[in-house]
């Protein structure tokens, strides 16, 4: 009893827990309140002000429901193609960019500026850039048959003008995250390899690329909870379509839940979209963990 | 200078020259709001040269909402920066110097909004904030969720660990509490990083989209991120200049605060990756 008392004097203890009361009742209330009222709203069906319990009829709707399974191969899509295509560029700036010097700290700035802007800002020039037939694109190209394409509209091109346009805005923080990285590698790996006559594309393969696999092992992870997150950019680039192939399922919740005001079943989505997360992110770390 | 020496130069500086492509698209952003009224979409060629004005900020000021959309979002960002930031600051301290049970349950409470990011929990969110709590329409609505920044807690906690604890120790002899001691002792101590946090949640803040555009629903009310869209498809067809002219007003600010504090805000970003 003694022990227990002098480990935790139960006067700073009261303190503690009172000083922490704001900051925790607003995380219970905002944050998880919110993961059991979407269990309990995935049970009900009616409007926001009237909800009645229905039992797990709007859980049965799931697996009939061709849209949602569409929007569920789009944002896999995205999630795996938007991973690998910013981690990649990311890679690059990054090499680019990692000394102290001015002209990288320049690069360094013009890559991470895009990231500060504002979604519909951003949205709006590409919008402008893209626009069909009289947009900056079609200027540049003019007289070419790149000069018609519809970067909103067509099926093969609405969800890379999605991923592009994703990749300008966000690259910056990922790149910076990989220069933090390629500066605690060690120069002298890069010395011994040097004097033993490896060049510079061998130094990239097995030094530079080795060490960063613990960052890309971050990278991964917060890149995937990032891209399923996705709603911004094709609620106001393409506003889902064409047919529903850039509809994410983070914008069609928003869609049955305020457009087709069915909360009980977005909320059922919403469930889903939860548990997609949680399996993902597990199985992600239970691998990443064996790989290292 | 021989073939070789210009290859070689034009590599090396292959990264600048790409990284000024990279801000391409931003020269329309700042050039389209110079240009008058009713410049369109197809006039590119005209984006350098032909008539420049400053008419299109007149315009925003006098003829449209701009002015009290931006104070809306001046009201809605800097409040919100400034109280989750004290917050996770003030809580960050309690993790970091106190000593209480259920510590390390509550620290892995936390990390549960990790896993489940914001967007899955629109409906019931919206449900909670904007019907139960009858919040709808309003700032308060805006603000209250995003008041609970746990990324500022983290990378504030990391920091008040690696103070050492004779600052703290001593100040309790002299009989100072411990809401004193983070007041006096580490707030200033941690000045850097907390502002730095500070600025990036205001410019997070600034930028937040999703949620103010489900809570808010009257024209008078709307912040920047969710009222540039009305002006652009009002605009669109007929006059690009005006609604640039809104998006470069609405970002100003962010890239002013940007470019001030890039140096500590880069350095964040990167260590808060690794860790």
């Amino acid at each position: 009893m003694l022990l227990l008392f002098k480990k935790f004097n139960i006067k700073e203890e009261h303190q503690a827990w009172l000083f922490l009361l704001p900051f925790f009742v607003l995380y219970l209330t905002f944050t998880l309140y919110p993961i059991i009222g979407a269990f309990l709203m995935s049970l009900q069906t009616g409007t926001f002000t009237r909800l009645e319990f229905t039992g797990i009829s709007n859980y049965i709707r799931l697996f009939s429901d061709k849209i949602l399974l569409q929007t569920l191969i789009n944002t896999f899509l995205f999630v795996i193609v938007s991973t690998i295509v910013y981690l990649f560029f990311a890679t690059i700036f990054a090499l680019w960019a990692q000394n102290p010097s001015r002209r990288s700290t320049i690069v360094r700035i013009c890559i991470y500026i895009p990231s500060i802007l504002v979604i519909s800002v951003m949205t709006n020039i590409w919008g402008l850039i893209f626009r069909p037939h009289l947009g900056v694109w079609s200027y540049i190209t003019q007289g070419t048959f790149l000069a018609d394409f519809n970067w909103f509209r067509d099926p093969a091109l609405a969800r890379w003008t999605i991923v592009l346009s994703t990749l300008w805005w966000s690259v910056g923080v990922n790149m910076l995250i990989i220069i933090a990285s390629l500066r605690s590698i060690p120069n002298e790996l890069y010395e011994a390899a040097s004097l033993d006559g490896a060049n510079e594309f061998k130094q990239f393969f097995s030094i530079t690329l080795p060490n960063l696999y613990p960052t890309y092992r971050t990278l991964i992870i917060l890149q995937t909870l990032a891209s399923f997150k996705l709603f911004g950019q094709p609620f106001l680039l393409t506003g889902g379509g064409p047919d529903n192939l850039t509809r994410s399922v983070v914008l069609y919740v928003y869609d049955v839940g305020f457009g087709a005001r069915n909360p009980g079943y977005a909320a059922a989505i919403s469930v889903m979209l939860m548990a997609i997360l949680i399996i993902f992110t597990t199985i992600q770390i239970k691998l990443l963990k064996k790989t290292n | 200078m021989n073939r070789t020496n210009i290859f070689k130069k034009i590599l090396s500086n292959t990264p600048l020259l790409f990284a000024l492509l990279w801000l391409i698209p931003i020269l329309w952003l700042v050039l389209v709001p110079l240009k008058p009224r009713g410049f369109s979409a197809s006039a590119v060629d005209k984006l350098f040269t032909g008539q420049w004005t400053l008419d299109n900020f007149v315009r925003l000021l006098t003829e449209t909402h701009f002015f009290l959309w931006f104070k809306n979002n001046c009201i809605v960002a800097i409040s919100q920066a400034f109280i989750s930031t004290a917050l996770a600051s003030f809580t960050a301290y309690i993790f970091s110097q106190m000593k209480f049970r259920g510590k390390s349950f509550l620290y892995g409470l936390l990390f549960i909004s990790f896993m489940i990011p914001g967007e899955a929990m629109l409906i019931p969110l919206f449900k909670l904030v904007s019907i139960d709590m009858g919040l709808s329409n309003t700032f308060l609505g805006i603000i209250l969720p995003g008041l609970t920044n746990i990324f500022s807690f983290v990378v504030i906690k990391n920091f008040y660990d690696s103070i050492p604890k004779d600052f703290r120790e001593s100040a309790h002899i002299d009989g100072a509490g411990h809401f004193v001691v983070w007041m006096k002792i580490y707030l200033p101590m941690s000045f850097g990083v907390t502002m730095t946090m500070g600025i990036l949640n205001l410019i997070g803040a600034w930028n937040s989209f999703t949620w103010p555009l489900l809570i808010i629903n009257s024209p008078e009310k709307y912040t920047l991120p969710i009222a540039l869209p009305q002006f652009q498809g009002a605009y669109a067809a007929i006059d690009l200049a005006l609604p640039m002219a809104a998006n470069f007003l609405a970002t100003l600010p962010v890239v002013i605060f940007f470019l001030i504090f890039q140096k500590q805000i880069l350095k964040i970003q990167m260590d808060g990756g690794i860790k």
